[in-house]
């Protein structure tokens, strides 16, 4: 009986210290071994908050979420969903994505601290009076990057989109009214560059960069189409003139 | 061999990779999950006084953040050579940064640090993320676009806490982590 009691222990040691699989950078994030569950300690989902689902995830990835007393409190005052299910289940490898996506719809963003152990999770409330600082913790992606943050709805990001002959304060100005919060997102021109720097989160630089593009294309058709109709200026001109003479 | 021996070897083995699957906790301290930003300096002046050799001071407005909540989840065990890094991340999450004097060192809060404090860097070692997060540095850098760009960079920079001077040779101050940030932003203008 000793053996078997010592037998479990042990199982139980193997099984549940065995460290999530590692991450390496700012968009790599730990997966748990298995189906992550919420609530772990609040009986019914119905009754989890935020502030449960940070705490059972931070737990299930061995990562420290940190945040100051008011998004604390914010945390703790919304309900995650009013459905009557008894829990809510997430396959290890939705766990980052589905977690950030309930974090974003409640108003809360994510910047990760530290990426080195311990990891380090700072979550921020919008409606918080420290929500200037959202930018303050945006990280620089590149443009091949954005495809792999827009998996990141609660992170917010910096990116520069390259508008060749493109008129870019003009650009920029008809789509400001695309950023309501210019404390958590914005869009700038690079000066006299045909760049624009945005900084938002990971799926609206997607969407922004799927318009940025069309704008990129089309002006490219248009300066094909102007050029096409330049090469024809000449010869019927020449041929005026000849006529002419 | 009887079952319970075949039990007992098992047992031994699941024991062993269970051990070496956690991390060594010899050298590793506990930062109470009620821990204060306080909390945080005086732990790594305990565990780390060789990374201040010349000791850590507070600015007299940035005490006023030092009995603010870190706002752990749970208690945070951490290995002692973690500790400076650790206490960067927090400090900053804070907005606290660390300013390098001729003596000591002493933590303002961010926007209260003024640019001639930041330590001079080359922003090689900055990108290479070799300075501590909320270490406070001045690097130099030329602005692209022949300077047209200054006003997009003000922007950005004052967004980060970052302080901007200079319009064609830029001279930007503010914590490595910010600015290792704006400044691969600015290097993709």
């Amino acid at each position: 009986m000793k053996i078997l009691t010592l037998t479990l222990v042990c199982v139980a040691t193997a099984a549940f210290a065995k460290p999530a699989k590692p991450a390496e950078d700012f968009l790599s994030f730990p997966v748990p071994n298995g189906p992550f569950l919420l609530p772990a300690m609040t009986g019914t989902f119905e009754d989890a908050t935020v502030a449960d689902l940070i705490e059972s995830y931070s737990e299930a990835t061995g990562q420290y979420c940190i945040m100051d007393e008011e998004t604390r409190s914010y945390a703790h005052s919304y309900k995650i969903s009013s459905a009557k299910s008894k829990e809510l289940s997430i396959p290890p490898d939705q766990l980052q994505v589905t977690f950030e996506h309930i974090l974003a719809s409640h108003g809360f963003v994510l910047d990760l601290l530290s990426t080195a152990e311990p990891r380090l999770i700072g979550i921020q409330s919008l409606n918080s009076s420290r929500r200037a600082r959202v930018k303050a913790g945006a990280k620089f992606i590149t443009e091949s990057q954005i495809e792999e943050a827009a998996k990141h709805p609660a992170m917010y990001f910096n990116t520069v989109i390259h508008l060749p002959g493109v008129n870019t304060r003009q650009v920029t100005n008809a789509l400001r009214a695309m950023f309501p919060d210019p404390m958590a997102a914005s869009i700038l021109p690079a000066g006299e560059l045909p760049s624009v720097v945005l900084t938002a989160s990971g799926p609206h630089l997607r969407e922004l960069q799927a318009l940025l593009r069309e704008i990129r294309a089309e002006k490219q058709r248009a300066d094909e189409a102007a050029a096409s109709a330049q090469d024809k200026l000449p010869s019927d001109a020449g041929g005026t003139d000849e006529e002419g003479d | 061999m009887r079952p319970y021996s075949v039990i007992a070897v098992v047992a031994c083995f699941t024991f062993v990779v269970g051990c070496e699957s956690r991390p060594p906790v010899s050298d590793s301290v506990v930062l109470p999950a009620e821990a204060t930003v306080g909390d945080m300096v005086s732990l790594w002046m305990e565990q780390a006084p060789d990374t201040l050799p010349k000791g850590l001071v507070w600015d007299s407005e940035a005490e006023h953040v030092a009995g603010r909540s870190l706002g752990l989840s749970e208690p945070m065990v951490l290995q002692v050579s973690s500790v400076p890094r650790v206490a960067h991340a927090l400090l900053l999450w804070a907005d606290l940064v660390v300013v390098t004097g001729p003596a000591e060192k002493t933590l303002y809060l961010v926007h209260l640090a003024h640019s001639d404090q930041g330590v001079r860097v080359d922003s090689d070692s900055l990108l290479d993320g070799e300075l501590a997060d909320a270490a406070y540095v001045t690097v130099t850098r030329t602005c692209p676009g022949e300077g047209t760009a200054y006003a997009g960079i003000i922007n950005l920079a004052t967004a980060m806490d970052v302080k901007c001077s200079g319009r064609e040779e830029l001279v930007l101050t503010g914590a490595a982590g910010r600015l290792k940030e704006l400044l691969r932003t600015i290097a993709a203008f």
